[in-house]
């Protein structure tokens, strides 16, 4: 076939989609429960993310079969990556290097002050 | 398929909804062009109210209505649309669908040996949908309160709160524009990468190809935050949510009321930017990308360094997601990372200054052939070198403290992308009309309005210069009048609107030339000025429809040699077989 | 007219079809999309006073099951091609069938959830949190629903393709779609802790 999938291959990969089911089940089970478990705010989000990172690589190796893709492809999507982190960090350091409290913050605590001193 | 299906094809399928890659790239062109005209007429009104502030303009004034020009005098809201517009329109509807939807989609199939475009029925619809998206903008101007006024950058919360309905059809039209842009660059990639004929390996391909595979990936990656920044204004202003919002605005006077508060202004900031820097390149790339060819085939020489300028323009489609803070640096950011971006900003000057230094030394020794395409190619080096180092200061945090939001600014970008892109636009268009139509353009004519717009170019953006060092901020409606710093540059302003008209006077014999040649033009060979590439070399004037060419080229040489040694004519098509050794 | 080159066929030098490039790219783009989006979770979460613990407001047992039930619509689609790549076509609609069900399953639960914000006064206007809980949620309701169309499409006109011969054609199609699907489940995966289990400030 000129897509270089013989029955073969598909019938073992068929197996391996059933265990990645499987597996997915579970962490969506695990990622609910640890959601109770007292880690922290910013633990949580790590937690949280690590879990989410291993279900989505097993979606995208296995059912998106990036394991057995061209080249070019990983290259596409590290370039994504790369950027998408660049949005992500270079953003919220510019924003919490803002001198000052956050425009948000500041006006937030004026209308704190303005409240409890009667307002006007 | 036999060829007499297409005889079968009605005048819709044939020039309307057509999927053939020359027929969209045509309409592209011609759309764009319009766009472009109107986008300069916009801005030649605005330089009315600058020249003369608060004076009626005779006759053409009434014409605006009471709402816009009472008694033929600018009202500050209209010059504001006027602005806001005239940013858009020739961004996203002129240069980026001339330099990418109509030369990118005419030319990058036939360079590479290919029949059409991967996604032939996906083009079709990138183009519709950019069709749609420019009406939307276009009818903008009819809405009660009329167009967008709060600048090309739509800031929140200004745009966020803005009364006029133009502002929500510009997001709207922003929506439909990024999505077509965004079918168009995954089709281009795909066709340059998987249709190249045999023989054509990467480093085998025109640095035109190459430039509009870059380009490619720049819109693919940069303009989908974009998109959503425009849906989340769209939201704030049609279902009143606060992603722009701060808490406790105050707006003429009195806190807002109705809005929840907490969200970012410099979030809007962030999420244009990210798009909007990367998309200065997108400006460039294809104008270096045709200097490039224009240069190569009237020095009778390949392109010095063409590793080097393969290397630099795709170093610069990367560098340019890690800059756009630049144009941030007045918003308070600390200076740790505002130096990061200063970094990345200075580093990313440098693959633009090899390209230029490449087509410099490109000329040393050449047999130049003064043709229309070569003037206005040879016109971009020394105005993009203007606009390119006119940027440096802005590039650095601190002399941008003193130079932003000023005509300084103005007059940077404007020395890259009108006498910098557009003549590579207008070099584009001379060179490629044979191939089109089968006829030359007119020399006389081409020079006139080369040196026209040579002069008038510089007359208008020059001068901006001096009043940005003054201290003249951009966007004032009065030109600076009741600023004590602008009163010594003030009378520039006449000058520079005079520019711009003369820069109008001199298009005409281009229109003209245009229209005229496409009937009685010289008519031509296949390859009038002898080039190597494959669209001149392997296909006919016009190419045949839906195949291009009658044998399918075999691809045995790299894209520029010109004067080999050895061989009979002093240009080896690419599709020609080498001399035996 | 000329056949466009590797539109059913492996091109060598990419070691991809036309089509499965294409689709790469716009899931690139896509990644992009929902990144902003996130970007803009980050910045407007730093930024706030107060941020709500997501099982405060929302209804975590609905997006548990419908997390359950996006994951396998992924199985059921990539079971679909399996089935063509397998010569078994009534698999494919068995499997294809299903993965449209489920797919609209979790449109009618995400339409309960939204329902019922809506009546206790929970608007996206409300508060930031909701603001960008609505739009991250129904930008993924719309690119579901996008997925529903081509899939029933693929559904509807399979058969036809199938029996003119155009089998690699037609798979090549759904391996398409389904790369397409996945991506749609993979933002979920993030969507879901993000929103429905992460603690607030």
């Amino acid at each position: 076939m000129a897509s270089g999938h013989s029955h073969d291959d598909v019938r073992s990969h068929v197996q391996s989609y059933l265990l990645v089911f499987a597996a997915l089940g579970l962490l969506t089970v695990v990622t609910v429960l640890v959601s109770y478990f007292p880690f922290g705010i910013a633990g949580g989000i790590i937690v949280a993310l690590m879990v989410a990172t291993v279900k989505g690589t097993l979606v995208a190796q296995i059912f998106m079969h990036l394991k057995s893709e061209a080249k070019g492809i990983y290259g596409l999507l590290l370039l994504t990556g790369f950027f998408l982190l660049g949005l992500f960090f270079l953003t919220i350091i510019t924003v919490m290097s803002q001198q000052g409290d956050d425009i948000s913050l500041q006006y937030q605590k004026s209308i704190e002050t303005h409240h409890s001193t009667g307002g006007h | 398929m036999s060829s007499s299906e297409h005889h079968d094809e009605s005048f819709i399928q044939k020039y309307v909804f057509s999927t053939d890659h020359k027929t969209i790239g045509i309409q592209y062109g011609i759309t764009a062009l319009l766009y472009l005209f109107f986008g300069f007429v916009l801005m030649m009104i605005m330089r009315w109210q600058l020249a003369f502030p608060e004076k009626a303009l005779p006759i053409i004034g009434k014409w605006f209505g009471e709402s816009r020009m009472p008694g033929g005098v600018m009202l500050p809201e209209f010059y504001n649309q006027l602005g806001a517009m005239h940013g858009t329109v020739m961004i996203f509807l002129g240069v980026v669908p001339l330099a990418v939807g109509a030369f990118g989609n005419y030319v990058v199939p036939l360079q590479i040996g290919a029949p059409d475009m991967a996604f032939p029925r996906l083009n079709m619809a990138s183009y519709w949908v950019y069709a749609v998206g420019g009406l939307t903008m276009l009818i903008s101007f009819l809405l009660p309160g009329g167009a967008a006024q709060s600048g090309w950058t739509s800031y929140p919360p200004l745009a966020d709160l803005a009364t006029d309905m133009g502002q929500t059809a510009w997001l709207l039209g922003m929506v439909f524009l990024i999505t077509s842009s965004l079918l168009g660059s995954i089709n281009v990639i795909v066709t340059i990468l998987q249709l190249r004929a045999e023989g054509l390996t990467l480093m085998r391909m025109s640095f035109f190809v190459w430039s509009q595979l870059v380009t490619g990936f720049i819109l693919l990656l940069a303009f989908p935050p974009l998109e959503v920044a425009g849906i989340l204004q769209l939201l704030d202003r049609v279902i009143d949510t606060s992603f722009f919002i701060p808490s406790g605005l105050v707006v003429g006077g009195k806190a807002l009321e109705g809005y929840s508060g907490g969200g970012s202004p410099l979030l809007w900031q962030h999420l244009f930017w990210f798009l909007a820097h990367p998309e200065v390149y997108v400006l460039i790339l294809p104008a270096m990308g045709i200097v490039g060819e224009i240069i190569a085939n009237n020095t009778r020489k390949p392109l010095w360094g063409y590793k080097s300028i393969v290397y630099s323009a795709s170093f610069l489609g990367f560098m340019s997601f890690i800059v756009w803070a630049h144009h941030m640096y007045l918003t308070g950011m600390g200076t740790g990372i505002s130096s990061f971006f200063q970094a990345t900003t200075m580093i990313i000057s440098i693959p633009s200054v090899i390209i230029l230094t490449a087509f410099m030394i490109s000329l040393w020794g050449g047999s130049i052939r003064f043709n229309t395409p070569m003037l206005f190619a040879l016109g971009f080096i020394p105005m993009f070198g203007i606009g390119g180092l006119t940027g440096l200061p802005l590039g650095l945090n601190t002399s941008d403290v003193h130079l932003h939001d000023t005509y300084y600014v103005i007059g940077h970008f404007h020395y890259v992308i009108a006498p910098g892109t557009i003549f590579a636009l207008f070099a584009g268009i001379y060179f490629w009309f044979p191939k089109i139509t089968g006829r030359k353009m007119d020399e006389k004519l081409g020079k006139i309005h080369f040196w026209g717009s040579m002069l008038f170019m510089n007359i208008i953006f020059f001068p901006m210069f001096a009043q940005g060092l003054a201290g003249v901020s951009r966007r004032l409606w009065d030109g600076g009048v009741t600023y004590a710093h602008a009163q010594e540059v003030l009378h520039l302003n006449l000058l520079i609107s005079q520019g711009a008209w003369g820069l109008c006077l001199f298009q005409f014999p281009f229109i003209f030339n245009f229209f005229n040649s496409i009937k009685n033009g010289e008519k031509v060979s296949d390859n009038p000025w002898e080039a190597t590439t494959l669209e001149w070399a392997a296909a006919p004037s016009p190419p045949l429809p839906h195949r291009n060419f009658e044998v399918m080229p075999q691809v045995f040489r790299s894209a520029y040699e010109y004067s080999v040694p050895g061989e009979e004519k002093d240009f080896s098509p690419q599709n020609q077989e080498p001399l035996e050794a | 007219m000329v056949e466009i080159p590797y539109r059913t066929e492996i091109r060598p030098d990419t070691g991809v079809y036309n089509g499965k490039m294409g689709i790469w790219l716009f899931i690139a783009s896509e990644v992009m999309l929902f990144g902003g989006l996130f970007s803009t979770y980050i910045l407007l979460r730093v930024g706030a006073v107060s941020w709500p613990e997501g099982s405060e407001i929302l209804n975590v047992p609905i997006a548990t099951f419908n997390t359950m039930v996006l994951i396998t619509s992924s199985v059921t689609m990539v079971m679909a091609w399996a089935s063509l790549a397998m010569n078994n076509f009534s698999g494919f609609k068995t499997h294809m069938g299903l993965t449209i069900l489920l797919a609209l399953v979790f449109l009618v639960a995400k339409a309960i959830e939204y329902n019922a914000k809506f009546s206790h006064g929970l608007f996206p206007k409300t508060n930031t949190f909701l603001a960008i809980y609505f739009t991250m949620t129904g930008l993924h309701a719309i690119h579901i629903l996008g997925g529903i169309v081509v899939n029933a499409y693929l559904w509807f006109t399979g058969e036809k393709m199938w029996k003119a011969g155009e089998r690699q054609g037609l798979m090549n199609r759904v391996e398409v779609a389904g790369l397409y699907w996945h991506f749609v489940d993979l933002v979920w995966i993030f969507l879901f802790p993000t929103f429905y289990l992460l603690g607030g400030k």
